[in-house]
């Protein structure tokens, strides 16, 4: 489960100072797609749901693996408040496989049709959670901005198929190919957006130590906290067998 | 009293154009005018259970307000069918989610294509055929809007397009909340071991909906619309002959607005328009609709028709122009202010609003006729005396016996100000203040206009003194004749008329439920029965189980108690309690635990291990559209704590009698019991929803009946015995009033007529105008036994001198009344027929009982001679002018 998307959650990424000149969407992307990363990541997240006034917390474990045909696979063990776990096999080719184990020790699969549901009832999806495969979107480079005094990129991805999001909004940061934002389109609508704070390398990988999902109207917003984050620590296989899970 | 009418009488014509204004300003609040039933209307706001209402509302949305809809369509199983469904679905859903890009293209596009006027409306249509939804909004504007017009003139189109904005502001604003239906109904499956949440009819990669084609899709449609249990007279429902599924369900409910009549209009026209499905709408928003609409109908009937009625009375009593067009003005005006101040002052018309035209209408008519009759009266002495000061005399005289019968009517109607419901307390501050501004209209146009008119008796009126005697004279003849040869015999009749009544009051039902205002065979009554049978109820209450802690409503012990409940509630054995269908927070965990258990039945119920109901809320993955801390989904059934949950219970009519508030008050006070004894230690209940309110409601008109009904006799009472300066005239005049309330009573409870909020006004208006005739009447009996006839001669002289006038008002007031027959609502019909029947009973009180009693007890009601220093100083008789003989001549 840790992709792409998660590297860039959790910020597995090398500084990168070379600029650009005159590039593409895609080859921005690219750019972006061929920083180093680690083959495993262990964090450990607190989570926090702001709803209204209340604010719900949740903690997980997130455990990945990257495999050499470019396909990773990720465990995420719920500690607080239940003991679910989610498994989820990221394919190259095709439809991801997703999990879930229930402190029952039941176990189901998550059907694909399910991609755009909100994930423990947090403002991700479980698509947010899912590889983002460059070679899936189609990029357009659309201009240049400066967020919070940071010259970025502004580069649009519209998804090939199975679109839980009619397009995204990358910012990436010009300095060093790292994305700092991404806005979230529904139907054409701006719907939410996510922000990655708190930059510095671990392990000399540049890793984003807090992210916030929020909603455009502001009516909500969930913050993961990466406590610890541990790369490259050895991690057998089989914690990533469906079986194993139980 | 004197002051004003010289001043009136001084300058008539600034007088004139001094109504003229304040009537013009008070018209522009005619427009302001709105026409509301709903419950924010009546309950008041202080009231506990209404305030926990609306706290229910805020939690858990307005669940007791909703379109409930069957539709159907004779080849249900169809293609075509479902793709006409589905119409009806997109077309509501744009009112749920908003798509500014797509309804600014579509006004765009709507502004260029109608460029070139006139446009054939064909075309235009066509011109929309890529877009279906929009082409049938358009579709039903050109009928709403335009008659169907074949071909649309400039004009014609800006109205469209006004339309077509008025929806997309609609739209804008979002005001739905939920759509359930068949078509937007997802199920959670736990088959082949996938979780996975499906939407009943599947959708493409665009979101489309992929409608079944062939008997192999519409075979795995109805399988997966009979898995789930909780669907069966949800979304679908069986023919109890056949037992196949003959119509789906549709549900819309609404954000909890203030306002829902624009966006439940806009709704309903919405469903009908789709003619070629058979829909049947109901629920709260759409008898509403219908009830405003009966109000605004009746509205408009009454007022013509009753100004009608009082026309032909005036007429037979003056048969002159002035004397149809001064007191048919005076009542217009009257009304009308009192109208324009409602608006301005943003006082909605409710089913006991539409009572006030025609009430001012008769209490106008019946100063204007007081006014013109002394007018007429005293037609000689004002030509003897000079017209000037002859008008004087006279209009002096008359408006002070008018401020009179004004005051009295005022304090009875005021009385109704103190009553809790916020309608009835309306009524009362309005029906006051309308009876002042008739005294205002009455005791300076008629002077003024008077004033500035000829002065010449009508031909008519002239060839009228030569007939003999009318038939108004034999019905005199006879009230003398049984008052003073036969006075036991009628009192003895009134007692046993009484004491029938008083059986018919031990009969008397409260009612409050707004259904039981239509006809039985009225569209409302018929689809509400329609809808209760195939969906189990129309409406319903909440019944909110608290269990003290935050996440107590994830307990299996908890879902558990609320399974029992729900069990009960729908027992066979307890079919009385008429409670059709259950809908709670458990029917969610049930479907989970099913779907994780490959969906195996045994497996639908609330799972034994509190952590798998933890785990369910987790993966339930809904969304949370408000961001309050809950699934969208489970806002109806629990609060953002999931401390304590709702339980939905929808009323219908399983037996063979509707369900009124005395059955509801009968099913909350069982459920308590149930509850009492079972509900484990640790969980309190308490019910709430409009069915409470109605109960509330019902509480309100009992005791604000006895409250208004008392206050109104001893503010009466005291004001006859300080004009008077007899106790015995105060007691006197309660008797003909308290028998016609009684009787009136007496006749609701043996023909079944129900003690609403329309009909508990009646005894309010009963005494306070009622009370006019009694105070004519004594007045008048004092001065001719004070002059020294005998008791027998005095009730002669003053039944052929007031009773005339008493007859001649009554009737005006009978006929006005009468006209509420026509209404389209049950209360009001009631409240018109009631009204001309106690109008009478009061006429006869005045002309029988009153001086059957007096010649019976021979009561003393001469001048005190020997005066008290109270009476001296509390003298508002001699103000009123009813000490002076020539006064009392003249009130003849």
């Amino acid at each position: 489960m840790i992709c792409k998307r998660m590297i860039v959650i959790f910020g597995c990424m090398l500084l990168l100072t070379s600029t650009a000149f005159a590039l593409t969407g895609r080859e921005i992307m690219e750019k972006n797609d061929a920083l180093p990363e680690a083959k495993t990541a262990v964090s450990q997240v607190l989570m926090l749901i702001h709803q209204g006034s209340k604010v719900v917390e949740k903690e997980f474990e997130i455990k990945s693996k990257k495999y050499e045909n470019d396909e990773d696979k990720t465990l995420i063990t719920f500690t607080r408040p239940t003991q679910i776990k989610l498994l989820t096999h990221s394919h190259k080719d095709r439809d991801d496989d997703q999990w879930l184990r229930l402190s029952s020790g039941k176990i189901k699969r998550i059907a694909s049709s399910d991609k755009g549901k909100s994930f423990v009832n947090s403002h991700f999806y479980y698509e947010d959670l899912t590889s983002r495969d460059i070679d899936k979107f189609d990029y357009t480079y659309i201009g240049d901005e400066s967020l919070n005094g940071v010259d970025c990129y502004k580069v649009e991805g519209i998804k090939k198929k199975d679109r839980v999001y009619s397009k995204s909004v990358l910012y990436v940061r010009k300095s060093d190919f790292f994305v700092i934002r991404v806005d979230l389109h529904k139907k054409d609508e701006f719907h939410k957006y996510i922000e990655y704070f708190d930059i510095r390398p671990v392990s000399g990988i540049l890793t984003a130590h807090q992210l916030v999902m929020s909603l455009s109207d502001g009516k909500g917003k969930t913050e993961l906290k990466v406590n610890a984050v541990e790369y490259d620590k050895d991690i057998n296989d089989s914690a990533f067998n469906k079986e194993a899970i139980r | 009293m004197n002051r004003c009418i010289d001043f009136v009488l001084e300058w008539p014509k600034m007088v004139l154009l001094v109504l003229l204004i304040v009537t013009i300003g008070l018209a522009g609040g005619l427009s302001k005018l709105r026409f509301d039933n709903s419950v924010e209307v009546f309950m008041p706001q202080n009231d506990s259970e209404y305030a926990f209402y609306n706290e229910s509302k805020d939690i858990y949305g307005d669940n007791g307000r909703f379109i409930i809809m069957s539709v159907t369509h004779p080849q249900l199983w169809s293609t075509e069918a479902f793709r006409m469904i589905e119409g009806l679905i997109t077309d509501i859903d744009e009112y749920k989610e908003y798509e500014k890009t797509r309804e600014e293209n579509r006004l765009k596009r709507l502004d260029e294509v109608t460029a070139d006027e006139p446009v054939e409306s064909k075309r235009l249509l066509e011109q929309f055929a890529d877009d279906p939804s929009f082409a049938r909004l358009l579709k039903r504007k050109i009928h709403t809007k335009l008659g169907d017009k074949p071909v649309l003139e400039r004009k014609d189109l800006q109205k469209l397009r006004a339309a077509v904005n008025l929806s997309k502001d609609l739209k804008q604003q979002e005001t739905i909340d939920k759509i359930i239906s068949p078509f937007t109904t997802k199920d959670i499956t736990g088959q082949d071991d996938t979780l996975e949440t499906t939407d009943l009819i599947p959708k493409d990669d665009d979101g489309k909906r992929i409608l079944p084609v062939d008997e192999a899709d519409f075979s795995e449609f109805r399988k997966k619309l009979t898995r789930n249990p909780s669907y069966e007279n949800g979304i679908y429902t069986r023919d109890p002959q056949t037992g196949k599924i003959s119509d789906f369900g549709v549900i819309v409910k609404f954000i909890n607005l203030k306002d829902q009549d624009p966006i439940s209009r806009e709704m309903l026209e919405l469903i009908q328009s789709h003619q070629e499905l058979v829909i049947v709408p109901q629920g709260a928003p759409v008898s509403n609709i219908y009830f405003n609409n009966y109000l605004r109908r009746d509205m408009g009937t009454f007022l013509p028709v009753t100004l009608l009625a009082v026309i032909i009375i005036f007429f037979f009593n003056f048969r002159s122009f002035r004397g149809i067009f001064l007191p048919a003005i005076t009542l217009s005006l009257s009304t009308l202010w009192v109208l324009g101040l409602m608006g301005h002052c943003g006082i909605k018309i409710t089913a006991l609003g539409i009572s006030l035209p025609p009430l001012m209408i008769a209490v106008g008519s019946s100063y204007g006729i007081h006014i013109l009759n002394q007018y007429y009266n005293d037609f000689d002495k004002i030509s003897r005396l000079g017209f000037k000061i002859g008008l004087h005399q006279s209009m002096s005289h008359i408006s002070t016996t008018v401020l009179l019968a004004a005051i009295t009517t005022f304090a009875s109607f005021a009385t109704l100000a103190t009553s809790q419901l916020t309608a009835m307390h309306e009524w009362g501050i309005f029906s006051g203040i309308g009876v002042l501004f008739a005294l205002v209209v009455s005791c300076t146009l008629i002077p003024a206009a008077l004033a500035i008119m000829p002065h010449r008796r009508p031909r008519l009126m002239m060839k009228k003194k030569e007939v003999k005697k009318t038939i108004i004279d034999h019905i005199i003849e006879l009230s003398i004749l049984l008052t003073t040869r036969h006075h036991r015999m009628v009192l003895l009749l009134v007692g046993v008329i009484l004491a029938i009544s008083a059986v018919g009051l031990s009969r008397l039902n409260v009612e409050s439920d707004f259904m039981q205002y239509f006809k039985e065979d009225d569209i409302v009554r018929t689809s509400s029965l329609e809808i209760e049978k195939k969906f189990g109820g129309r409406w319903g209450f909440n019944l909110i189980i608290d269990t003290g802690m935050a996440d107590g409503a994830k307990s299996p012990q908890v879902l558990n108690t609320i399974e029992t409940i729900r069990a009960w509630m729908t027992a066979p054995e307890n079919k009385h309690l008429n409670i059709g269908r259950t809908d709670a927070f458990t029917d969610y965990i049930k479907t989970m635990h099913f779907a994780m258990n490959e969906d195996k039945m045994e497996y639908y119920r609330v799972p034994d291990n509190p952590l798998d109901i933890l785990d369910y809320l987790e993966i339930y993955s809904g969304d949370d559209n408000d961001s309050d801390g809950r699934v969208d989904d489970f806002e109806p059934y629990v609060d953002a704590d999931y401390r304590t949950c709702g339980l939905l219970a929808r009323l219908c009519q399983k037996e063979d009698y509707s369900i009124g508030t005395n059955h509801i008050k009968r099913i909350f006070g069982q459920l308590t019991e149930y509850l009492d004894a079972n509900l484990p230690e640790n969980l309190t209940a308490r019910i709430t929803g409009f069915p409470v309110m109605n109960v509330k409601m019902a509480e309100y008109i009992i005791s604000g009946q006895m409250q208004s009904l008392l206050s109104s006799l001893v503010i009466i009472a005291i004001i006859v015995t300080l004009l008077f300066k007899r106790i015995s005239a105060g007691l006197l005049s309660l008797i003909p009033m308290s028998t016609a309330v009684m009787f009136n009573f007496g006749i609701m409870g043996f023909f079944g007529i129900n003690l609403d909020t329309v009909t508990s006004i009646i005894a309010s208006i009963t005494i306070g105008i009622g009370v006019d005739d009694t105070i004519h009447f004594l007045n008048s009996y004092r001065h001719f036994y004070r002059n020294g006839h005998s008791i027998d001669e005095s009730i002669r002289k003053t039944l052929q001198v007031t009773g005339k006038a008493i007859i001649f008002t009554s009737l005006a007031l009978v006929l006005g009344f009468s006209v509420l027959t026509i209404s389209s609502f049950k209360p009001v019909i009631f409240f018109g027929a009631l009204m001309g029947i106690t109008m009478t009973a009061t006429t006869l009180g005045a002309l029988l009982i009153l001086p059957s009693v007096i010649k019976l007890t021979q009561v003393d009601l001469s001048i005190r001679e020997t005066e008290s220093w109270f009476w001296r100083h509390i003298d508002i008789g001699r103000f009123f002018g009813l000490e002076t003989e020539k006064t009392n001549e003249t009130t003849a």
